[in-house]
């Protein structure tokens, strides 16, 4: 029996740029018990469905009908629909941290929540209900935990007391919006536990919003699939897996780095989602369809249902075929490789004769760390200890992972070994030179050798400055040159990392995240490095587009020769493409070997929890699906 | 910034075209293009739709054509602004006469033309406001910058240097330099300077400390980029909203010390026309009780010019502010008379989230859109800055 039925819902929203078409008539019905799944990348239209369809969007137009225990949530008044959230709609957001009121305790913001909706309960029962739904979230110790405040928990404990929040009183429905995507991946799987352990207990139906369609695969029972407002394909989560019946599924399957387990190319979906201001002609992912035919792009696609539950809307009947991946890296790429590498023969020779170019010794390792430890504030009572004594060589042409949990220090320790914070004790050695000792004009020197790609695609290009003179800084503050030869070589940086060189003049609030990163590499690359640090590179960009991004790395590693060091949380990234896998935990190193060494006979109980958290159940695939037929089609 | 339809680029993220920030234009026609505008012209496109800024912004205009006329406005009259007409100007009793044909804002107290007057005082007033306001947000972006900036002692003793200049009681400290000095045009310009940087300096020192911790000045620093490199291109260009905008709102307070000092007569001399001269002379013998337009028409002209420059400057700050497009919404709603803006939070959030291309715009400016969306970790100048400007500012 279904307990939410939505039905043809769109909306709207109004902006100064014009009308965004969040959504586009999409239609579910989630049954009474089960856990339904939203999955989109950014911008797909899923938060602002399930917004829309709880009255959180007073701004924006919404059409359709969203009937839930027989009434529709869409005309519903805003005091009924204020009685139904907490009451009957649980709602657990993404930030634990700004979703509790940090001024007050948990206790006392539990049962608020439950004599704002029972008036008549005393302050007693409140507080025995409140305490009693902490248990059973997980929550040790939870009444003498009932007077501590959100600042005194971990980001997993937070997420536990929201849950225990939107659960206490009892709502028939729960929905979560990507309620583990701001916490650690051991954590993450701990809250989906809690979650999921409820829901069977208490008989709560959960609808979870979530970018990554891996994860909902072992939580969900059924899913949607979102992209650019439309609902492309939904059902059981095994068909989904097993057989997915649209090409944009596939592709997000096939672009997951969980999805391959050696050092092959990722097949990424290439182009990227379209503005949301036009209403598309024909099928909205067309444009970035392997198998799209020229009847995709002029008429909206039919909604077909088929016997094992899935409905698609796709005009292919045929199940979808991969996109080929390009098997080879890029002539360009290729071909400025070879150029460099006859530069560097050449430069050889003139130091063959007499002239001898820093670093003196090429033979030693790029960096070279040895018993490292880094305190902030070091010498006050708010010292904090980041780093506890860290070893680790850097060879040239090694790609090592550094993988830890946020906190751990892995980006304190990139920031040193760039030079740009100083080691409080310890020796960090970079092309033979020991940090520590550099004068200023050495400094300056060295930023020639090491270059960082930073995680924030938006934080680390200045918008006011465009992007040829964001890409030509580097070679402008070491080798001045400008005019024309500057600009010659932005522009083949750019082509190198996938970008048009004719966007020279562009600033950076022009392109997408994806884009933008390129940008960061390429300001990278510029200067010919000896070794590139990356900063968590993908993980603030969406999958298909993350895929581009870490395809394009490992191809410039395998024609460049670069050295990595490339700081992941993500171990199926760092799988990807690192060679050797440093695993951090609180400042020590807890274990260091071959990739595939540690992910095959993981040692350290922390890399095990680790692999553990990060490897996902895949549903098997279901007799109905193996065999299944068209049922109805649906002409838009 | 032209059109800015992607071509297909070697590999990847360009395929459909379509790019940037896009200020869309509203044709109903699915392939149309979408327009990546500078920022200068988003600017002027929402203040356009901004009456009151319009309405200022003219007045604006017809003040300086006024004070750059100002000779053939006395000619037109035939009047000097000077040249007392105790003929006609008086009457027989020796009053001043009133607005009529001759005198088309009336005469003042020794005969001259008070229109003449005003329009030759709109230069001083503008003069001195400009400059000054100028050379004040000049010495506020220095000093505002370098305490930002390089932070520690340089900071201590520039930021306790601002706070002593905002202690000091203003008029008593300029009636004692000017009567120490002498009343000049350029005494007052300096003493209108001194006073007017440190507000603004202060705000400029926050958005500086914000600006200095965001990943593309470490990126900077990590190439190798020298703290002037750093300052000029990094630092400055982002500071040019808050440059703007505290520049404009800075010149009515400017304008309003110099009338508050020539009033006072310690600022322009006369015979020099100056609003606040002007007003002085009107108090002085309680000559306004018999000719009430000596302290309207320039009353009415302070007025309107420090009104104007106050509105714009207000406008300015919501056109520039990237999180423009919130307001709009809100806006909206309230014209269809739903109430309730709580919510437009997660409206703009999810707008953001919406469009990779909104969000790119955006993202700068709002905290929660890039914790929503899943790409994460964006934090937020503009909004940071602003609450801390706010903090300082108060």
């Amino acid at each position: 029996m279904s307990i939410l039925q939505v039905h043809d819902v769109s909306v709207d929203l109004p902006t100064e740029d014009g009308v965004v078409h969040a959504v586009q008539h999409v239609s579910f019905d989630v049954d009474k018990g089960e856990v339904f799944g939203i999955v989109g990348e950014s911008g797909s239209g899923k938060s602002v469905l399930t917004q829309a369809i709880t009255g959180l969007m007073p701004g924006a137009e919404v059409h359709g009908t969203a009937v839930f225990d027989g009434v529709d949530l869409l005309k519903a008044t805003p005091r009924q629909l204020r009685s139904m959230r907490g009451n009957k709609i649980g709602m657990i957001f993404q930030d634990p941290l700004s979703s509790l009121h940090p001024y007050f305790t948990i206790g006392s913001q539990i049962v608020e929540v439950i004599r704002t909706h029972e008036p008549k309960t005393s302050r007693d029962d409140a507080k025995a209900r409140a305490i009693e739904m902490l248990e059973m979230v997980g929550i040790k110790n939870a009444d003498k935990r009932f007077g501590d405040y959100p600042h005194q928990f971990s980001g997993g404990m937070r997420q536990r007391v929201m849950i225990a929040m939107a659960l206490v009183l009892r709502p028939e429905i729960i929905i979560a919006d990507e309620p583990t995507t701001a916490l650690d991946v051991t954590i993450q799987k701990q809250v989906l536990d809690v979650l999921r352990d409820m829901s069977d207990k208490l008989g709560t139906t959960v609808v979870m919003i979530s970018h990554d369609l891996t994860l909902l695969g072992s939580f969900a029972d059924r899913a949607m699939v979102m992209y650019a407002g439309h609902q492309l394909e939904m059902g059981p989560v095994s068909a989904l897996f097993s057989r997915p019946a649209h090409p944009y599924t596939l592709g997000l399957l096939h672009s997951s780095p969980d999805a391959e387990n050696d050092r092959k190319r990722l097949t990424p979906i290439e182009g990227r989602m379209p503005s949301l201001l036009d209403i598309p002609v024909g099928c909205v992912f067309a444009p970035r369809c392997p198998n799209a035919t020229d009847r995709c792009g002029l008429t909206a696609p039919p909604r077909r249902t088929l016997s094992d539950g899935v409905t698609v809307s796709c005009w292919r009947r045929a199940d979808p075929t991969p996109a080929e991946a390009k098997p080879e890296i890029d002539e360009f790429v290729l071909q400025r490789a070879r150029d460099r590498a006859e530069e560097q023969a050449a430069a050889k020779d003139a130091a063959a004769n007499g002239t001898e170019e820093w670093p003196l010794d090429k033979n030693a390792p790029i960096a070279l760390v040895e018993d490292l430890h880094l305190t902030y504030n070091a010498g006050t009572r708010k010292a904090v200890e980041v780093l506890k004594g860290i070893d680790l060589t850097v060879n040239r042409g090694d790609s090592i992972g550094l993988v830890g949990e946020s906190g751990c220090g892995k980006t304190t320790l990139a920031r040193v070994i760039a030079g740009l914070l100083p080691a409080t004790s310890g020796k960090v050695m970079l092309l033979g030179q020991d940090n520590s000792t550099v004068s200023r004009a050495e400094w300056r020197e060295q930023r020639r050798h090491v270059q960082l790609v930073f995680q924030d695609p938006y934080g680390s290009l200045n918008p006011r400055r465009r992007v040829g003179s964001i890409i030509g800084e580097p070679i402008r503050i070491q080798h001045h040159w400008s005019g024309n030869r500057l600009k010659k070589r932005v522009q083949e940086l750019m082509e190198l990392v996938g970008l048009n060189p004719e966007h020279y003049n562009r600033y950076p609030g022009e392109f997408s995240g994806g884009q933008r990163q390129r940008i960061g590499i390429a300001r990278a690359l510029a200067l010919d490095p000896e070794l590139i640090i990356f900063d968590e590179p993908v993980s603030a960009l969406d999958v298909s587009i993350q895929a581009q991004i870490l395809n394009l790395i490992q191809d410039l590693q395998d024609a460049f020769g670069y050295t990595y060091l490339f700081i992941s949380h993500d171990l199926a990234v760092v799988r990807h493409v690192c060679s050797r896998v440093v695993v951090i935990e609180n400042g020590r190193i807890v274990e260091r070997g071959d990739t595939e060494r540690i992910y095959d006979a993981p040692q350290a109980p922390f890399t095990k929890r680790l692999l553990a958290a990060s490897i996902r159940a895949v549903p098997p695939e279901s007799q109905e699906t193996a065999h299944r037929t068209l049922v109805k089609e649906v002409v838009a | 910034m032209s059109e800015a339809t992607v071509r297909n680029t070697t590999s990847a993220d360009a395929k459909t075209s379509l790019g940037s920030v896009g200020a869309a234009s509203n044709k109903p026609k699915p392939a149309r293009k979408i327009e990546q505008l500078s920022t200068g012209q988003a600017t002027w496109r929402r203040l356009r739709h901004d009456k009151a800024s319009m309405i200022a912004l003219g007045f604006i205009v017809f003040l300086v054509l006024m004070a750059v006329f100002a000779p053939v406005l006395a000619s037109i009259t035939g009047h000097d602004p000077a040249q007392q007409y105790r003929e006609i100007g008086l009457t027989a009793t020796g009053l001043p006469t009133g607005p009529g044909k001759a005198f088309w804002f009336g005469a003042d107290q020794l005969g001259r033309d008070e229109l003449v007057r005003i329009a030759y005082g709109a230069r001083v007033s503008l003069l001195v406001g400009v400059v000054a306001s100028m050379c004040g947000s000049l010495i506020a972006v220095i000093i505002g910058v370098l305490a930002g900036y390089f932070g520690g002692w340089v900071d201590n003793v520039l930021s306790r240097i601002t706070d002593f200049v905002m202690t000091i009681p203003f008029l008593l400290c300029a009636l004692a330099l000017v009567s120490v000095f002498g009343a000049s045009i350029r005494m007052c310009l300096f003493v209108v300077i001194f006073f007017s940087w440190a507000v603004t300096g202060r705000v400029i020192r926050a958005q500086v400390q914000v600006l200095k911790k965001k990943e593309f000045v470490e990126a900077a620093r990590s190439l190798g980029a020298s703290d002037a490199s750093i300052i000029v291109k990094d630092i400055l260009p982002n500071l040019t909203e808050t440059i703007i905008v505290y520049t404009t709102q800075g010149i009515p307070s400017c304008i309003v010390f110099e009338a508050s000092l020539s009033f006072l007569g310690m600022g322009i001399v006369p015979p020099t026309p100056s609003w606040g001269g002007m007003l002085s002379e009107a108090a002085g013998n309680s000559i306004y009780m018999v000719a009430p337009w000596l302290v309207f028409f320039p009353g009415l002209f302070l007025l309107m010019t420090t009104l104007s420059f106050n509105i714009l400057g207000d406008g300015l700050r919501d056109a520039l502010d990237p999180k423009a497009g919130r307001r709009m919404l809100a806006k909206r709603r309230r014209k269809k008379g739903a109430a309730a803006v709580a919510a437009v939070t997660p409206v703009a959030a999810q707008i953001a989230a919406a469009n990779d291309d909104i969000a790119a715009a955006t993202a700068d400016s709002a905290p929660l859109a890039s914790s929503m969306t899943s790409a994460s970790a964006t934090s937020s100048t503009s909004s940071t800055t602003s609450s801390t400007t706010t903090k300082e500012g108060d």
